[in-house]
């Protein structure tokens, strides 16, 4: 009898599994129920007005949509659920950033997206976004928007500036030639790796983390290897001399704002997060590319970049019914249309492949989305590769590429490649 | 005799240079966040004078009456909000003052005047219980709300959490009993008094210094925490903040922190009034004179 039970339980639980990752067009047949969602309070109005068109078009009650909104940002939901997913209120469905899904699929709280589901997203949506999303060839959110990364904002009505921004040698040398100054925060993991990781040298893939049998991650990554150390020479050598001479600078976002402000910064590395505010200070002057290239013996090296995005996950721990209508509607909130109709109310970057060649985008792309879109080329998942030992690993590279000179613990000169073996060794030893 | 008056002269000039320095050091941080709550630029954030001076921080902060929104971004998250927070934490905050002070004096006179079992065991189980950190009991004390209260996410379980333990630390209060003489109790018993009338209408009124000091305590306590509201509320609740975890958020929250920094001034600007005023208000009583004289002839 016990036997049977357990049989009948497995059948019963598949059988939930399957639908859960049934057809394409479920959102119109399953029979939804209330459920709770958390997301930014900035996407509530794109959540509102997609619930509204879809639930016009149903005639039964039992068809349409009910939600609770409730206004979490996109970096807490993920620690907030981590800490308890099952707290009053707890979302079926839940708008977060990609970096926290590994950590919510170790503890168990996200549903993997199966069959035809998973198929549909991989082939609608930008292979950077997709990938943010998939841990071990498994699809764990449905992909909402590529915004995460950074690229070179600058000013384009300074006189001559335009015509350098494609080389790093030139920009430095022009802002020092005009008394000028440059920003990037290069003694920051975020940035620093954007020099070993161009795809010329070490390349994007260089870091990814990896996981053993016992479960402990470490990094195959060689940057220690002769075209790391090759690199990061040169670069040492480029920013010291001009971080000696004060053109090039390192700082916050509201030393950004200030920079350009007062008129003393003429390019900035950051990311979209900086357009509405150099857009009141720069207004049609703003403008922003790709990162340059540096050249080392005649050969050009594109500067790298993180990237990442926003995605809709399903709460595991919530009963399968809420699963089922959570799942129906993030499909409906990351199609094409939900995607336009994002952009135009929130200015989020498409990142389903149709909605990206729409003219209701492409039409009124902004500056940093347009930029952050041709850099993404140059990127890699920040999620994957930067797991958490690596950031104090990018912070000391970054920093010793502005020091003048390369010490080690004891005050003791060292070689660059000694140095990036050091540190190194510390991403590789399993933990 | 001139060397000495010269010598004093320069040990007090070296003196006064130093408190000088120390009051700098000390006011400026003071001084800078003033001067930043009425910033009209979040560029000016490193600088100690902002270039252009505006009222509309404060404004801001009350926006459900004055109507001022945040300019910068298209992330209004946090609009409207900070007036629900201050209001959250003034409650939470006064109940538990009046709560905790009662606990306090009245743990503190049982432990001064009475002589019972274990009483002694009492005070050393406290002392040891004390020693330990109160974030120890954090995750007890989330699930002892949520599944037995069900005040997860209600600020009202703030005041149970702060004032429910609030009678451990008893021990200035009890010291300061145990100066006021027992004579004084005596002299009331043999008039005919109870222990309670003993409490309530002799001890309580040459306590006043105490009482003070418990009050401000009690009362800073609830209003500054961070740690415990963080987690009983949990940031899903907005509204149910307190100006701690609201203030928080405006320095580090996601798409927040970047252009909220003048608002954050001027909400830290308002967080220290109400202890400013109720410590003006309370400070005479904190220098009037103790017990000196009360039971003579």
């Amino acid at each position: 009898m016990k036997k049977l039970l357990t049989f009948g339980t497995a059948l019963l639980s598949t059988l939930a599994l399957v639908a859960c990752g049934g057809g394409g067009d479920a959102q119109e047949n399953i029979d939804k129920v209330k459920i709770n969602v958390w997301a930014t309070a900035a996407e509530q109005q794109v959540i509102d007005a997609v619930i509204e068109d879809f639930n016009r078009k149903q005639t039964e009650e039992s068809k349409k949509f009910k939600i609770e909104f409730t206004a979490v940002a996109e970096g807490d939901t993920g620690t907030t659920l981590a800490k308890d997913p099952t707290v009053d209120g707890a979302p079926a469905l839940f708008l977060c950033a990609d970096d926290h899904i590994p950590n919510l699929q170790s503890l168990n709280i996200v549903s993997e997206i199966k069959g035809a589901r998973k198929d549909k997203i991989v082939a609608e949506n930008a292979k950077i976004a997709v990938d943010s999303a998939t841990i071990d060839g498994k699809l764990y959110g449905y992909p909402v928007t590529a915004d995460n990364g950074y690229f070179l904002w600058y000013n384009k009505g300074f006189e001559g500036l335009e015509s350098k921004i494609g080389s790093l040698e030139d920009l430095l040398k022009f802002a020092k030639d005009n008394g000028k100054q440059v920003l990037m925060d290069v003694p920051n993991g975020f940035y620093a790796n954007s020099f070993i990781m161009s795809p010329e040298a070490n390349g994007p893939e260089s870091l990814l983390w990896k996981r053993n049998d016992e479960d402990k991650v470490y990094y195959e990554t060689n940057w220690d290897n002769e075209k790391g150390v090759e690199v990061s020479e040169y670069i040492a050598e480029l920013l010291t001399e001009y971080t000696n001479s004060g053109t090039l600078i390192t700082g916050d976002n509201a030393k950004i704002t200030a920079g350009f402000e007062n008129e003393t910064l003429i390019a900035a590395v950051s990311g979209t997060w900086m357009e509405s505010s150099l857009s009141g200070i720069l207004a049609e002057d703003l403008a922003a590319d790709k990162l340059p290239t540096f050249t080392i013996d005649g050969k050009a090296y594109q500067m790298a970049s993180f990237n990442g995005s926003k995605l809709y996950a399903l709460n595991k721990t919530r009963p399968v019914e809420e699963q089922k209508t959570a799942a129906a509607l993030a499909e409906l909130l990351t199609a094409k249309e939900a995607q336009l109709i994002r952009f135009e109310k929130r200015q989020a970057l498409p990142c389903n492949n149709e909605a990206a060649n729409d003219p209701r985008y492409t039409e009124h792309k902004t500056i940093g989305g347009a930029a952050l879109l041709k850099q993404s080329a140059y990127g890699c998942v920040q999620a994957k590769v930067a797991e958490g030992r690596y950031w104090d690993v990018g912070a000391a590279i970054g920093q010793a590429y502005i020091d003048s000179q390369l010490k080690d613990g004891d005050g003791n000169p060292m070689t660059w490649a000694q140095f990036l073996t050091a540190q190194m060794d510390i991403l590789r030893a399993a933990r | 005799m001139k060397s000495l008056k010269t010598g004093r002269i320069i040990s007090n000039t070296i003196i006064y240079v130093i408190l000088a320095i120390m009051s700098i050091v000390w006011l400026l941080p003071i001084v800078w966040i003033i001067l930043q709550s009425f910033g009209g630029s979040v560029g000016d954030k490193a600088r100690l004078i902002p270039n252009t001076f505006t009222f509309n921080n404060y404004l801001y902060l009350f926006s459900n009456f004055t109507g001022i929104t945040h300019t910068q971004g298209d992330n209004h998250s946090l609009d409207g909000y900070f007036f629900g927070w201050f209001c959250n934490t003034l409650i939470v905050a006064v109940l538990s003052c009046l709560i905790s002070t009662l606990f306090v004096l009245g743990t503190a006179y049982a432990l001064s005047r009475f002589r019972f079992k274990a009483r002694t065991i009492f005070m050393k189980v406290n002392l040891v219980i004390g020693m330990f950190p109160g974030f120890l009991s954090m995750i007890i004390m989330y699930w002892v709300m949520r599944d037995i209260f069900h005040l997860q996410g209600n600020y009202m379980s703030l005041v149970i959490i702060y004032s429910a333990g609030a009678g451990g630390g008893y021990y200035i209060a009890k010291g300061f009993f145990d100066t006021i003489s027992k004579n004084i109790d005596e002299a009331a018993m043999i008039d005919g008094a109870s222990k309670s009338q003993i409490f309530w209408q002799i001890i309580l009124p040459l306590a006043k210094p105490i009482i003070v000091y418990t009050v401000l305590t009690s009362f800073m306590g609830p209003w500054g925490d961070y740690i415990t509201s963080s987690y009983i509320i949990g940031l899903q609740n907005t509204k149910n903040w307190t100006v701690a975890i609201g203030l928080y958020q405006f320095t580090t929250g996601q798409d927040i922190a970047i252009s909220y920094y003048t608002q954050f001034a001027a909400g830290a600007v308002c967080v220290g009034l109400p202890i400013t005023l109720l410590f003006f208000a309370l400070q005479k009583y904190y220098v009037s004179g103790v017990t000196g004289g009360a039971v003579k002839g």
